[in-house]
């Protein structure tokens, strides 16, 4: 008896819809309020030797809620935050507390303009919507720490050729997430974007899964480039947390950085591969970041960036995502070794990507010095939940 | 516990054939984004609405007759009669109704739905007894029954395995397009269930409408291309 209403109470836990995004409007201005919870217990295999067991854990990612809105056809807006990371103070590029707050403009036959702080464009991985991923988190390289993915300014868009092509074109402080904290830098420089993308045979959009199951091949490519050039005056540095974790988010120098990106789809399988690469150049010559070589050895720069390949698919009649990505990168290149990561993730449907359970396994193969973690498998599972 | 896996598993099979219609023209048409297509009573020309608020008289190949913006944002759905052109915008969730003759604006009704901004109305179509059928894009698809003066006497959820895109009544059937799952469905619209699956080879499909002579209209909104397929009733068994 007990069995049967526990196997009743199951299906309706993994059967129930989640259907609760409201609409107001008046006519001309309509406003959505949606949002996300999700939640994942996490478990870390730890380097032999280290003892410090903090990341085994229960952890609320996301206590989103999101207001979105158009006025006509000419005005859209988007006001996203996180309430579980402005409550835990997160600094983690990837999950901020702020997403988004912007408006946009329309009304130019030429081009679209958007206003305040969202995504950069750039980098297809940092422009899918997490909750569009069967994993739990990003390619190392694209989650933050190397560049921004946010950050304060203005972008201009135009879509043309049937919608097949786009191109951003950006300006930004330049200090990403940290942007947030008020004043620019002590250089009160500003970093330029630029990102083109074309699709074919239609639009290709910044989706992983091939849950439509096209039955024409589509195919997306990508090209985006940023540069800034930032000279701090001697004893000035970098708002608190602006380098991010490997200190190379923003340097006091020029950092110019090309990407490309390339995805896939067809039957449900689909694919994705990104290559970054980011030539940084110390303002002083004899900055620690060229660890002790020469001009004449480095050219007064030194290189950061990496590379990911996922393979997905999309398992219609089981309600189920498969998904294998293999990532290297290199936070700086006159350092010895390369980060290298395999993971697997796999998630289960159960109302679309609005309900869903998602799995994900990462294995580090080997690890860059200023990267030595403590950890060699991480196995993360939970619940994402969109309203 | 099997029995459980089973019912998990089950829960999203779908039991009816799917079939590849003929398809017998391609034909690209100078209208960003269409998101919907309706046939002229006489036979003679298409109404197309387009996302971007715009409604076109075309002929049958899609050429540009004439067309109207008239103040439509997000029009998603389109259906003409004898004297006039009714058009459903999605996100301000009207239906606005024109004069035939002269695209001018005549009338604008609001049904009220508080779901989701872009998941709201994406077809518009009539049933034999005179009443507007409505339907909702998804999470979850509705199909609202207007009365012939747009009052709501009746909404029902339909548990289709995919969006609703469009909406039509033809040859004694209720007909729906969905965009993600690029079929076909003709159905059974008094208990809202599929009787047969039709697979489009179409990215993106969004309009749906079908001529006298029972010939098929797709439209795809990001290829900006009209696909015509021949009568369902005429596919081979080679084809099925």
């Amino acid at each position: 008896m007990l069995r049967n209403r526990l196997a009743a109470l199951l299906i309706l836990a993994f059967f129930g819809k989640a259907d609760a995004q409201v609409t107001l409007g008046n006519g001309d201005n309509s406003l959505e309020i949606s949002g996300l919870i999700s939640t994942y217990y996490n478990y870390r295999s730890l380097e032999t030797g280290v003892e410090e067991k903090d990341k085994n854990r229960f952890n609320l990612r996301d206590a989103q809620i999101q207001l979105e809105g158009r006025k006509g056809n000419n005005w859209e807006y988007k006001l996203q935050v996180d309430l579980a990371d402005i409550l835990q103070k997160s600094a983690d590029p990837e999950n901020p507390g702020l997403m988004d707050a912007w408006i946009q403009y329309k009304g130019f036959k030429l081009f679209d303009v958007r206003v305040g702080y969202g995504k950069i464009a750039w980098s297809r991985s940092s422009l899918t919507p997490f909750t569009y991923s069967p994993y739990w988190q990003r390619a190392e390289f694209l989650r933050g720490s190397f560049l921004s993915r946010r950050d304060i300014g203005v972008d201009v868009s135009k879509t043309f050729w049937k919608q097949r092509a786009s191109i951003d074109l950006g300006i930004y402080t330049g200090l990403g997430e940290a942007s947030l904290g008020g004043d620019n830098d002590a250089s009160g420089a500003l970093e330029y974007t630029g990102r083109f993308t074309l699709g074919w045979p239609t639009q290709f959009r910044n989706r992983e899964i091939d849950d439509r199951h096209v039955r024409i091949p589509m195919f997306g490519l990508g090209l985006s480039g940023r540069y800034t050039k930032r000279n701090l005056p001697a004893g000035d540095f970098f708002p608190a947390g602006a380098a991010s974790d490997y200190g190379i988010k923003v340097i006091d120098g020029t950092k110019r950085t090309v990407g490309i990106d390339f995805a896939a789809q067809w039957q449900g399988i689909s694919a994705q591969f990104e290559l970054i690469q980011s030539q940084l150049t110390p303002s002083d010559t004899s900055s620690n970041f060229l660890q002790g070589y020469t001009r004449q050895q480095t050219g007064g720069h030194f290189f950061a960036g990496g590379w990911v390949a996922q393979l997905n698919y999309h398992f219609a009649p089981a309600k189920l995502i498969i998904s294998g990505r293999y990532e290297t990168s290199n936070a700086n290149d006159l350092l010895i070794g390369i980060n290298e990561r395999v993971s697997g993730a796999i998630a289960y449907q159960i109302n679309g990507y609005q309900s869903m359970i998602k799995a994900q396994f990462i294995h580090i193969i080997s690890s860059e010095s200023i990267n030595a973690g403590d950890w060699t498998n991480q196995f993360r599972i939970g619940w994402q939940y969109q309203f | 516990m099997r029995r459980l896996i089973f019912l998990l598993l089950a829960g999203s099979l779908n039991a009816q054939p799917v079939v590849k219609p003929e398809l017998l023209k391609v034909y690209n048409i100078k209208i960003s984004e269409p998101s919907d297509v309706s046939v002229a009573p006489d036979g003679k020309s298409l109404f197309i609405v387009s996302d971007n608020g715009a409604l076109f008289e075309t002929d049958l190949e899609g050429n540009i007759i004439r067309s109207t913006q008239a103040g439509l944002v997000d029009a998603e759905g389109v259906y003409a009669d004898e004297n006039f052109v009714y058009v459903v915008e999605e996100r301000n969730r009207f239906i606005k109704t024109f004069s035939r003759k002269d695209f001018q604006l005549l009338n604008t009704v609001n049904i009220p739905y508080e779901g989701g901004r872009n998941k709201g109305f994406e077809g518009i179509t009539k049933s034999p007894d005179g009443n507007w059928l409505l339907f909702t894009e998804k999470e979850p698809v509705w199909m609202f029954t207007l009365d012939e003066k747009m009052h709501e006497i009746n909404r029902q959820k339909w548990e289709v395995p995919g969006d609703v895109s469009a909406a039509v009544w033809f040859n004694g059937f209720l007909w729906l397009l969905s965009d993600e799952r690029a079929e076909v469905w003709k159905t059974d619209w008094k208990t809202g269930t599929i009787l047969k699956r039709f697979k489009l080879p179409v990215l993106n499909p969004e309009g749906l409408a079908f001529s006298k002579d029972g010939k098929m209209y797709v439209l795809s909104d990001d290829g900006q291309k009209m696909y015509v397929f021949n009568d369902l009733n005429l596919l081979t068994d080679a084809s099925k």
